[in-house]
């Protein structure tokens, strides 16, 4: 299965490359206030609003360097209400994609409700890879109010 | 920003064309004695990776930005996979898949009484003989007046084309054969009203390719006058 590479610090993930969308440069966002903090802001992505989460903030509590291998991936994200949302990550050292076998990946032992977006992890010769499932990047909280709750969509 | 992302463009040293193998002449760098060529040499891997964590250029972020925010032209999928090649003057192109087969010139051997401009003769493609004819002519394409090549270069680049449709074959001469090429379908563009020679009335369309005007050969028309030019 093909996955594409990039590391939160020093740690090395993967997310499923059917996910992405695009993978495009850190470009400017525009400020989203009301948003929590590991939101980096919103990226005017083909004139529709698309809010980019800092996965570094989100996880490390800092913020991405921002240099040129700090990519945005705009990823399909599947919300609590089972809606497809475009999503922004901003990811460091995205530079390649890998190869990997799904059976040398082991469930996540840590299996608590805030790291329930590892769901897999494998290692390699350099170390850790963690494999990341994106539709559970947000808490349905947070979802809700990036997307709008399912209620209010409904009408 | 701290750590990485301080790397500016002027502080890479270009040890490669100062000292390396792109260099003019002058000293030479002592590591290429071991690494051989500066692509193995770490100095330059590590600058190329350097590249990757530098601090990224405003105008570049600006760019971006605005590019991305465009909204998407949605492009039609389908495409055209289409054989281009010279014929005197002009760039044509056919669909690939009327192509038999692309060969060498071979000797065409004259038919007696044969009136034809366009039917030269028959020739010899390995055992089996077909009818060589001239698109040129049939096109009225000048007689590549604008490429100046020596006879040598001229002969060295000419090719025998061999289109098939219904199991009918025709082989024709044609002064370069460009390449097979992919085009999408929308950006085939229609042939202007006004052009009324009989190149234009054989083509089913223009695209660009490499900045030049190809013209897309009605393969309906081709070898309905192909067919008429033998009788």
């Amino acid at each position: 299965m093909l996955f594409v590479l990039f590391h939160v610090g020093e740690d090395r993930y993967v997310v499923d490359a059917k996910k992405i969308v695009e993978v495009v440069p850190l470009v400017k966002l525009s400020n989203f206030s009301k948003a929590p903090d590991y939101i980096a802001g919103l990226c005017n992505y083909r004139a529709v609003p698309v809010p980019v989460v800092d996965i570094r903030y989100l996880l490390n509590g800092v913020s991405s360097e921002q240099v040129m291998s700090t990519r945005i991936f705009l990823v399909n994200y599947t919300g609590y209400a089972g809606h497809e949302h475009i999503l922004g990550i901003i990811a460091e050292y995205a530079t390649e994609t890998i190869e990997l076998e799904l059976s040398r990946f082991h469930q996540s032992v840590l299996k608590s409700s805030e790291e329930s977006y590892v769901s897999n992890i494998m290692t390699d010769a350099q170390g850790v890879i963690q494999w990341m499932d994106i539709d559970c990047l947000l808490s349905r909280r947070d979802c809700d109010l990036l997307y709008g709750s399912p209620a209010v969509m409904d009408k | 920003m701290s750590g990485v992302g301080v790397f500016m463009d002027e502080q890479i040293d270009n040890c490669w064309s100062t000292i390396g193998v792109w260099s003019k002449g002058g000293e030479k760098c002592p590591r290429l004695k071991d690494v051989l060529h500066c692509r193995n040499c770490d100095v330059y891997s590590s600058a190329g990776r350097s590249l990757l964590t530098r601090a990224i250029p405003l105008d570049y972020q600006e760019s971006w930005t605005t590019l991305l925010a465009k909204e998407k032209v949605e492009k039609s999928n389908e495409s055209l996979s289409i054989v281009v090649f010279r014929l005197g003057d002009e760039w044509l192109g056919l669909p690939t898949k009327i192509i038999n087969e692309i060969s060498e010139i071979r000797p065409v051997h004259g038919i007696p009484n044969s009136k034809s401009a366009v039917t030269k003769g028959i020739v010899n493609v390995r055992g089996e003989l077909k009818l060589w004819m001239s698109v040129g002519t049939l096109l009225s394409v000048d007689k590549g007046e604008k490429f100046d090549f020596d006879e040598l270069r001229k002969s060295f680049l000419e090719r025998l084309v061999i289109i098939e449709k219904d199991s009918e074959q025709f082989v024709f001469p044609v002064s370069e054969i460009i390449g097979t090429h992919r085009i999408w379908k929308d950006s085939i563009r229609d042939v202007p009203a006004t052009a009324a020679n009989s190149m234009y009335s054989h083509l089913a369309g223009l695209f660009e390719l490499d900045e030049r005007h190809v013209g897309l050969l009605d393969q309906e028309l081709l070898f309905n006058s192909l067919r008429r030019a033998l009788v």
